[in-house]
């Protein structure tokens, strides 16, 4: 039956990497997990600094003044 | 056909200058400038142009079409440039756009998009300093105030198979395709009498602003599935015109919009060959209400909402997307045959790497699922292949900082900055690195030059060698001076009669762009 097989493959394939983040039980792998996720939180932060200081101080005006008109 | 197909795709970008709130007049600068930087002044050909033909099998009276669903009629359109691409920038109502060239893959598409962007920035740079003012552009599909304008896309295929049957298979591909091809969006609603715009984010940019199922128009009560059938081609194609996307600036989002809608079209060109029941499938898996589905899919962050089908069952986006891919490996194991594994024999390696990638997405779309806020924060892989993820991120993380809520104007300025096609003022240009990429620097600006494998190569070619001799350029002809002074008219309907191959030693021989048409009009 090849029509089963592609559906259990693809559901396979997704289900096996959707479980990932329900399987870091042991405390290694666990602070391992803390450390990525620490570091990728202050990797965001530094950008949100960025971010920040590089839009208008009058982000309110900003937003109201863009208007367009419809296209298409 | 497979991926493999000529498609395309259009970009309408927002305009906006400090000095103007006159949006069409800020779009005429931009083309002009943009005109006085291509090789040479060309007249856009309307001549074989026809928006008002219906995939549905009728045409509509022109009298009864509303002024602005005749995109063909020149007065609505009085600048138009032939791209160096062989693509084309012009004025489409309010707004500058940028049609790409014909291409053959979802890369060449992302290529030509951004080099698109680069055009369409330097026009705007362009206009900037001939006019005084400053000229930004966006790409992005909303202003949040009620306008809407779009990034269309354009795919060839078989016009014998039933057109009914295509759209009840689009219908479901576009709800659910926005879970990987959403650019994302700050606020819920039109921003019009139709609802105003309530604090909150949504997957999609367009969304909201579609309120039929099918239909003709594309600027009013917009349809999911747009009927419009110009094939610019011959007799045995039609193009799928697609309104219902967004314009995307990450390099995933973009391919598989392109790559996934190409072989959902693969499906319903090869079922009956294969013995594929696609009456049974559509009848399993069709959403009872497909506009609730599309607004309702973009608004739902969970990713787990359940949405009614017409058989009485319950599906999620995720779920339909599965479905379909399942569809398109039962129909390709039957075309191509499969490997030890079962993997179908993929013919070629762009549609192989959109099954893969489709595959991969999806995976970490249904871990994305089950993230809580915290963890989705700092899924950076996922991110990296979901814009409206990473703009999320951005997004949430500046709401918890400032402890502000989803309609602060702060993060409203971030979404449209993030569409800026200035490098230097937009947010999603310090984000880029974070994203997977596809197509490299290098890609980008090779489609300054026309594709090779399409019609695009001998446009752009006769425009750049002939300038004198070119009257006008449209899709599917071009119309050339004799030495009588009479016109004359090459038809390229055929597309792949005209590639860089096939036309070079014509485009050696010829010392005159009428010799050019003699020559290719001696081998047709």
């Amino acid at each position: 039956m090849v029509s089963n097989q592609p559906m259990q493959q693809s559901q396979h394939n997704v289900q096996a990497q959707s479980t990932q983040s329900e399987t870091a039980g042991e405390p290694e792998k666990s602070v391992q997990k803390q450390d990525q996720a620490q570091e990728q939180t202050d990797s965001l932060d530094a950008l949100l600094d960025d971010i920040e200081s590089s839009l208008e101080s009058n982000a309110e005006e900003y937003v109201q003044r863009f208007v367009q008109k419809g296209g298409e | 056909m497979s991926v493999v197909r000529l498609m395309g795709i259009e970009t309408e970008y927002a305009i906006a200058s400090e000095s103007s709130n006159n949006p069409i007049a800020l779009s005429y600068e931009l083309v002009e400038a943009a005109a006085s930087a291509a090789p040479a002044p060309v007249r856009w050909d309307y001549r074989p142009e026809d928006p008002v033909n219906d995939a549905r099998g009728y045409h509509l009276p022109r009298a009864s079409a509303r002024p602005d669903m005749l995109t063909d009629s020149p007065e609505l359109r009085t600048t138009n440039v032939v791209a160096g691409n062989g693509g084309r920038i012009y004025v489409d109502h309010a707004h500058p756009e940028y049609s790409s060239p014909e291409v053959k893959s979802p890369r060449q598409v992302i290529a030509y998009d951004r080099a698109g962007d680069l055009l369409m920035q330097e026009a705007a740079e362009n206009a900037s300093r001939a006019t005084g003012h400053r000229i930004s552009i966006y790409r992005n599909n909303t202003d949040g105030k009620g306008s809407s304008w779009g990034a269309h896309e354009s795919y060839q295929m078989r016009r014998s198979v039933d057109f009914m049957t295509v759209a009840g298979l689009m219908e479901l591909h576009f709800a659910t395709r926005q879970i990987y091809t959403g650019a994302g969006r700050v606020g819920l609603g039109e921003g019009t009498e139709r609802g105003e715009v309530t604090p909150g984010y949504q997957l999609s940019q367009r969304a909201d602003y579609f309120h039929a199922r099918i239909g003709l128009q594309t600027t009013f009560d917009r349809p999911i599935v747009n009927t419009r059938d110009e094939s610019h081609s011959t007799a045995e194609f039609r193009r799928l015109h697609v309104i219902v996307g967004d314009a995307n600036r990450m390099d995933v989002p973009e391919f598989l919009k392109m790559g996934v809608t190409s072989l959902v079209i693969w499906l319903a060109e090869n079922a009956e060959s294969a013995g594929f029941d696609l009456n049974g499938f559509m009848a399993a898996h069709a959403l009872k209400d497909p506009v609730a589905a599309l607004q309702g899919i973009s608004h739902d962050l969970t990713l787990g909402a359940e949405w009614d089908t017409e058989s009485g069952a319950k599906t999620t986006a995720w779920q339909t997307q599965v479905a379909l891919r399942s569809a398109i490996y039962e129909v390709a194991a039957a075309v191509f045959g499969t490997d030890s594994t079962g993997e179908p024999l993929w013919p070629d390696a762009p549609t192989r790497e959109v099954i893969q990638i489709w595959g991969e997405v999806l995976a970490l779309l249904a871990r994305v699922r089950h993230e809580s806020d915290e963890e989705r924060l700092s899924d950076t892989d996922a991110a990296s292949n979901l814009e409206w993820l990473l703009k999320w991120q951005i997004l949430e993380g500046l709401r918890r900082r400032k402890k502000t809520q989803w309609d602060a104007p702060l993060l409203k300025a971030v979404d449209l900055r993030w569409a800026d096609c200035n490098p230097a003022a937009s947010v999603f240009t310090k984000l880029r690195s974070r994203t997977r990429r596809l197509v490299s620097d290098e890609d980008i600006l090779a489609a300054r030059r026309a594709p090779e494998n399409t019609r695009a190569w001998l446009r752009a070619q006769m425009i750049r060698e002939f300038p004198g001799d070119i009257v006008a350029a449209g899709w599917k002809q071009i119309a050339v001076r004799t030495q009588d002074g009479s016109i004359a008219t090459l038809d390229m309907s055929d597309s792949e009669r005209f590639t860089r191959e096939r036309v070079s030693d014509a485009l050696d021989e010829a010392s005159t762009a009428m010799e050019v048409l003699r020559l290719l009009g001696g081998k047709q």
